[in-house]
């Protein structure tokens, strides 16, 4: 070794092992179990969130890191193609982050990648029952694990415009709006009346998508039984729409263009659909601000969602000690009434936690637009008890892409029949590929 | 001599050494982010692998399916659709750069740097921001087009341009144009000044009129930009998708991916690929419909490149 180049990469080989080794070491003490009950201060080390709104978690940090102040979570602002991200990540063997927000669409499939954590099991060993009931079935993947743990509520009714509905449904009253459209077939009514009356200017709703996604999730049957998709109830949304279509009730709209927005504005479009997170992020944003302009009714033939994320947590690659602090991060944010309190407090958002439904306060939930109307009340008082969702499947962004896209071909191309609109739902529901979920073309091509 | 040999040699071997030095970024940027992905593309059209579960080796069955499967009716809807897309863009795109071109080659246009970066502007604008810029242009409700229409007394109701198959194919048309008439001008700017000024001095003393002089002089000049705009237009056109996806995709934030406008009339086949790679997660059939896009492009650019060079030297 007379070379002191030759020295020198020995020493450095020497403690290159010797820094592995330590690495491995404490890797392999981190993999070990670890308690779930341990005092909070004991949990010590940083986890990652994937959130597409990351300032509305990074409020809340403050709290949280006031029980479980060793505890750092860095939030990533994860862009609208998440699931690419995190699809390339995994191709290409690159870390991925500790937790993932899951929205509706993709969450029946994200479920099935086999990269998440079973909330189920020891040491978590999760219980649902904390949760308002309505969501529970959607936690699951489809071999049962509880992989989902769920944030801000989506609970849907629909808003209206009280100058137009004044206007044009003669009543601005709740109640009486509620009375007057108790199903569907009385809303097409309707609509056909003010089309009539207003030359064809008035529109009950702008868009075709919210209504097709209310219709949509107001079913709480499975859409997959045995592994079949039950495609006569997807027929039946497509007539529904279909009816609404003919008589009227919505324009061509696309959902969250600015011609949808302005509508907000407008006394010729009377509702909108209204989950929690609507009001601040559409209705506030883009509405006048006049004071008692809006109101909330149940939906005709009762509540349904829109929206409304969940989180899970990444086991691959992970250790157990990682795994707890992240859980311990989701336990206290998404299960807890302190977590509930604080994001109620900063961000105005409603989470899934029972108990905080106790307090009339956590309820209470008004807006100047709305005047008196507490939104709150309705929501979780009134709507809460009667929605029930049916569980996730795999291929429910399918046909929620399917569904989106042939409500905005209904709307636009008025002629289409259902002859012509069912085909085309199946066309594109099958241009996705799903593996064993294929609807047999003789369901829909006709000679 | 022995010396002045040596000399020559490490001379020789040094502006290789920085020859290669020089070769070295592009070498890997091509290995990296060209070959690789070639090779590698090719090697997952012949397995099955949705980027998450192990690959799966199946031979030619994504092939099978895009050809003559499943998937070869939406694939060859796909082709049909931007061949029509061609047939009318390519021309488009030549005469309208041509103008553009021989207007900026006039000495007495005035102004002349304004207009180079009118005309050229839209080539540097990114394509998505055209995409939305176009999209609310011919909006059903809010778009300017349909509100001056109104105003002028064309209409009594609101165009759905985008709703409706013809219009929507003639939108995209148009946003195309926009967007490659400056770059090809360019080209086409590059070709004209190529042309020696004695050819030109000699059609005048012979009394030819400018028009004369465009016909038989300067377009026979710059014939290979011609060939290389139309074997370049064709290749790209084959392979659009950003402009049509932002232009009928739902608007942001919503989760559909979209199938091309009414009728599917500009859904291409890249657009496809995207679909297949980023909706359908199946990148195994993905690589194979990017590699059936080069084999019907191959083809049709032989096809091409055989037919203009024919007529050419005909016309010589």
């Amino acid at each position: 070794m007379k070379n002191p180049l030759i020295k020198l990469l020995a020493v450095i080989l020497c403690l290159s092992l010797l820094l592995t080794g330590c690495g491995d070491k404490k890797k392999e003490e981190q993999n070990q179990p670890v308690s779930a009950d341990l005092p909070p201060e004991e949990y010590v080390g940083t986890v990652t969130l994937w959130h597409w709104d990351a300032k509305s978690v990074e409020v809340c940090l403050e709290d949280f890191n006031k029980v479980y102040p060793n505890i750092k979570v860095e939030v990533v602002g994860a862009p609208g193609d998440y699931v690419d991200s995190l699809r390339n990540s995994i191709a290409g063997g690159l870390e991925l982050p500790d937790m993932v927000m899951m929205d509706t669409t993709w969450r029946g499939e994200l479920m099935e990648w086999g990269i998440f954590e079973d909330l189920s099991k020891e040491p978590y060993s999760l219980d649902t029952s904390i949760f308002l009931d309505y969501i529970v079935p959607t936690l699951y993947s489809t071999k049962g694990e509880l992989i989902t743990v769920p944030w801000d509520v989506g609970i849907c009714g629909l808003a209206y415009n009280k100058q137009a509905a004044k206007k044009w449904l003669g009543t601005d009253d709740r109640k009486e709006l509620e009375a007057m459209l108790p199903t569907w077939e009385a809303f097409a009514q309707k609509a056909a009346e003010i089309q009539e009356a207003s030359d064809g200017k008035a529109y009950m709703t702008a868009s075709a998508v919210p209504m097709m996604t209310i219709i949509a999730n107001q079913d709480k049957s499975p859409l997959v039984v045995d592994h079949t998709l039950q495609i006569e109830k997807i027929q039946d949304n497509l007539k529904t729409m279909i009816m609404l279509r003919d008589a009227g009730a919505f324009r061509a709209l696309k959902d969250q263009s600015p011609g949808y927005l302005a509508s907000i504005n407008s006394t010729n479009y009377i509702f909108w659909h209204c989950a929690p997170w609507v009001v601040p992020f559409t209705l506030v944003a883009y509405a006048n601000k006049v004071e008692d302009s809006f109101g909330m009714i149940i939906p005709p033939e009762g509540p349904s969602i829109s929206g409304g994320a969940g989180v899970a947590i990444v086991s691959r690659g992970k250790t157990e000690y990682q795994k707890m602090l992240a859980y311990k991060f989701l336990e206290w944010f998404l299960c807890t009434e302190q977590g509930a309190w604080s994001q109620r407090k900063n961000n105005d958002f409603y989470i899934h936690v029972k108990k905080a439904y106790e307090d009339p306060e956590y309820v209470a939930y008004g807006n100047m637009l709305f005047g008196q109307q507490d939104l709150g009340k309705i929501w979780f008082n009134e709507m809460v008890g009667e929605l029930m969702l049916r569980p996730t499947t795999e291929v429910d962004r399918y046909i929620y892409q399917s569904d989106c896209h042939v409500a905005q071909q209904m709307a636009e191309k008025k002629d289409l029949t259902f002859d012509e609109l069912w085909p085309m739902w199946a066309s594109a529901y099958n241009s996705n590929e799903p593996d064993g979920y294929m609807i047999p073309k003789e369901a829909y091509e006709t000679e | 001599l022995t010396l002045f040999k040596k000399k020559k040699k490490t001379l020789h071997a040094r502006i290789n050494f920085w020859g290669k030095l020089f070769f070295v970024p592009f070498a890997v940027a091509f290995l990296a982010f060209g070959l690789f992905p070639i090779l590698y593309s090719l090697f997952l059209s012949f397995m099955e692998y949705d980027g998450i579960r192990p690959m799966k080796f199946i031979g030619l069955e994504n092939f099978e399916w895009v050809f003559i499967g499943d998937g070869a009716e939406g694939f060859w809807r796909t082709v049909l659709n931007v061949l029509r897309i061609m047939v009318v863009y390519i021309p488009l795109n030549l005469i309208g750069a041509l103008l553009i071109a021989l207007i900026m080659f006039n000495r007495r246009t005035r102004p002349k740097r304004l207009m180079q970066v009118m005309c050229f502007l839209p080539s540097v604008t990114c394509s998505v921001a055209v995409g939305i810029i176009f999209a609310l242009l011919f909006d059903y409700d809010l778009g300017i087009i349909n509100k001056l229409l109104m105003r002028w007394g064309f209409i009594t109701e609101n165009i759905n341009w985008m709703g409706s198959a013809f219009p929507a194919w003639c939108i995209l048309l148009l946003m195309m144009c926009w967007g490659s008439w400056g770059s090809t001008s360019l080209q086409f700017l590059g070709g004209l000044g190529g042309i020696s000024d004695e050819i030109i001095e000699a059609s005048i003393i012979d009394g030819s009129n400018y028009f004369q002089r465009l016909i038989y002089v300067i377009l026979p000049s710059i014939r290979n930009v011609f060939l290389f705009i139309v074997i370049n237009g064709f290749i790209g056109t084959f392979q659009i998708m950003d402009q049509p996806r932002m232009l009928f995709s739902s608007w942001a934030v919503t989760n559909t991916i979209g199938w091309g406008a009414a009728d599917s009339m500009v859904f291409t086949p890249a657009w496809m690929l995207y679909n297949m790679a980023y909706s359908a997660t199946k990148l195994g059939r993905a690589a194979a419909v990017a590699y059936a896009m080069a084999m019907v492009s191959l083809v049709f650019s032989i096809l091409n490149f055989k037919v203009l060079l024919r007529s050419w030297k005909e016309g010589e």
